[in-house]
């Protein structure tokens, strides 16, 4: 007997195997028509070149597949659940969606589609149409690059979805005695793991292709390769460096850089050493070349900010009033809000939860609790109603306290 | 829940925590500052002394900290409720007897406090300015009617005239004990380390699960 997931199965490669025919027809062909000039575009050839091949073997393997799952319905009693492709040679069909996955995702960060599909942009555009109507994902907007990216992405992140949810289903119908239930059970698991692999790849390469395109021409030939990811950017992890200067750290699969106005340094991960220090806010970075710190402002420090931003803000009311005045939250929460919204602190968000994070557990329901609830809560309402909050509604320090209670009818 | 308020055994405190929601006018700051300063009478100067009090007592031999958080009761501050109450253990929910609007405001609170919270809150309706009786637009039969109704306590305070405030919070205190002894023998004596269990990884299955037996999130008080 047959499950109604092998039947899933086959309608899956019956679809992804004609989406990859069209991909290779529509897309990757006239791509690889382009004739570029300069090196990168050559370089970009190359790559598009090698996706293309990978592309033919996923083709490949899809279609044998598919023959199997056939077979497989076709005659049900005599032949076994083990007989499929995707059970007896789950390690080469996970290997093959490996490497498209990375021949994709290096096209990706160096904007390949984009630049070859600039290259024969009249003719791109006349294709947008019919490409809708064969592709799912081309979007109607937007460049023709991305269009072309999308193309390739939705189609493949469906499948390996698909195929880790068909697989664990089929494991999870499937009998304890099963002679092939050893052999559903780990391509359950090795799809389930190329499912993580391709979201991670995906996210990895967006990000880095992201990043480029806000770096000068200059540093980005210096840094980008296909092959190279980033994993941290100091505008997302605020770290400071010392002694060394650096207005931005970015931290690669393979090497750490630090951006310093014009000048870049770049260290080999495998020439790093790092060392944590004790309370967890820094590390201690050792290379050839260099030594420094790495350092977030300890969860402590903060606090005290905090603190000293309260004490300030009371202490200038009651200068303004000419008296002692203790602020109750109708008055302080507003007030707050102003001041945090013109503060324009980089990444509160990430801060306060950071922080919350970090914050001991005695401390819940304490003052310190309170005055980053507070904070939270400003950040909150900032993000609610935008650009209205921060300022619209306040007056200045003395206007929103001398009529009170002002700020509702504001 | 029941954060910070494991502890039964000898020697540690409760501590709870009580959030302070009403109106903007209804005087809820001044009821606060009455009973803190009251028994204080400080003079140190701190900051956030009118948006966040604590208070350490002593009932009945069990010690407890009390950190009362004040709100913002502007209306357009309204979403931000959640932010403040979660975890609460406790909630004083303030209306002006003269004005019927706040205590519309106080019925809304009640139904959001259930909803998010469930039973586990103890709600405390305050019916404040009572030194204002002649003005009194609130029927103190239906006042009490409903907090009974919905689960709550119901108080009558004049932060003015100083009246009904110690008993409020030396009640309200007496209930959070309970329903921290309560969760407290409902969970076994074994893991009480306040605190230390609420925040931590947790780990949630998800895998299709047998609907359990009602109960669940929806019930409303």
């Amino acid at each position: 007997m047959c499950s109604p997931e092998e039947a899933a199965l086959l309608q899956l490669e019956e679809v992804f195997s004609a989406t990859l025919a069209r991909i290779s027809n529509r897309v990757l062909q006239p791509l690889l028509t382009a004739e570029p000039s300069d090196p990168q575009g050559r370089e970009c050839l190359r790559l598009l070149q090698q996706l293309h091949g990978c592309a033919q073997q996923l083709w490949e393997v899809t279609e044998r597949s598919l023959r199997a799952l056939r077979e497989r319905l076709r005659h049900p009693d005599a032949i076994g659940l083990e007989s499929l492709l995707l059970l007896l040679e789950a390690d080469h069909v996970l290997q093959v969606h490996m490497e498209y996955i990375e021949s994709y995702t290096s096209c990706v960060v160096v904007q390949a589609f984009q630049k070859a599909a600039k290259q024969r942009s009249r003719y791109w555009r006349g294709q947008r149409k019919a490409l809708r109507q064969l592709l799912w994902g081309v979007s109607p907007e937007g460049s023709m690059g991305t269009a072309l990216v999308q193309a390739l992405r939705q189609p493949l992140t469906h499948h390996v979805q698909k195929y880790a949810l068909l697989l664990l289903s089929l494991r999870d119908t499937i009998g304890e005695c099963h002679p092939a239930r050893e052999l559903v059970v780990r391509a359950a698991t090795l799809f389930g793991d190329l499912h993580s692999f391709m979201k991670q790849a995906l996210d990895q390469a967006e990000a880095t292709q992201a990043l480029w395109l806000t770096l000068s021409s200059r540093l980005r030939d210096a840094l980008c390769t296909p092959a190279r990811r980033l994993l941290q950017d100091s505008q997302d992890v605020p770290v400071t460096v010392t002694p060394l200067r650096a207005e931005r750290a970015l931290l690669f699969d393979d090497v750490l850089v630090l951006l310093q106005g014009h000048s870049v340094h770049t260290f080999d991960l495998k020439l790093v050493w790092v060392d944590p220090e004790q309370d967890g806010c820094a590390a201690h970075l050792l290379t050839p070349e260099e030594e420094f710190f790495f350092g977030s402002r300890s969860p402590r420090e903060k606090q005290e900010a905090l603190e000293r931003t309260y004490e300030e803000i009371e202490a200038t009311v009651s200068q303004a009033l000419g008296q002692e005045h203790k602020l109750p939250m109708d008055d302080l929460l507003p007030l707050l809000i102003y001041v945090v919204s013109r503060a324009r602190i980089q990444h509160l968000g990430a801060e306060i939860h950071l922080t919350r994070d970090m914050m001991d557990p005695n401390h819940t329901g304490g003052r310190y609790d309170f005055l980053l609830t507070a904070l939270e809560s400003c950040y909150q309402h900032i993000q609610r109603d935008g650009r209205h909050a921060s300022t619209a509604h306040l007056p200045g320090l003395q206007g929103a306290l001398v009529a009170r209670p002002p700020l509702d009818q504001a | 829940m029941a954060a910070a308020g494991g502890g039964a055994a000898a020697g540690r405190a409760y501590s709870f925590k009580v959030v302070l929601l009403g109106e903007g006018c209804v005087g809820k700051t001044s009821l606060v500052l009455r009973y803190c300063e009251n028994k204080f009478n400080d003079k140190h100067i701190t900051t956030l002394q009118a948006s966040f009090l604590t208070k350490k007592l002593n009932i009945g031999g069990k010690r407890v900290n009390l950190a009362i958080w004040d709100t913002a009761g502007q209306e357009r501050f309204h979403a931000l409720g959640p932010i403040y109450y979660r975890d609460s253990n406790g909630a004083i929910l303030v209306y002006d007897i003269t004005d019927e609007d706040s205590f519309q405001k106080v019925k809304n609170w009640v139904k959001e406090l259930r909803k998010m919270l469930g039973n586990e809150i103890c709600l405390c309706i305050v019916g404040n300015k009572i030194d204002l009786e002649k003005e009194r637009h609130v029927s103190i039969q239906e006042a009490e009617s409903y907090a009974e109704s919905v689960g709550a306590k119901h108080y009558h305070t004049s932060a003015k005239q100083n009246k009904g405030i110690e008993e409020l919070f030396l009640d309200l205190c007496k209930r959070m004990i309970e329903t921290a002894q309560v969760d407290e023998r409902a969970k076994g004596n074994g893991s009480s380390q306040p605190g230390a269990a609420r925040r931590g990884v947790q780990i949630i299955d998800d895998e299709p699960q047998v609907q359990s037996s009602g109960g669940g999130c929806c019930s409303s008080g």
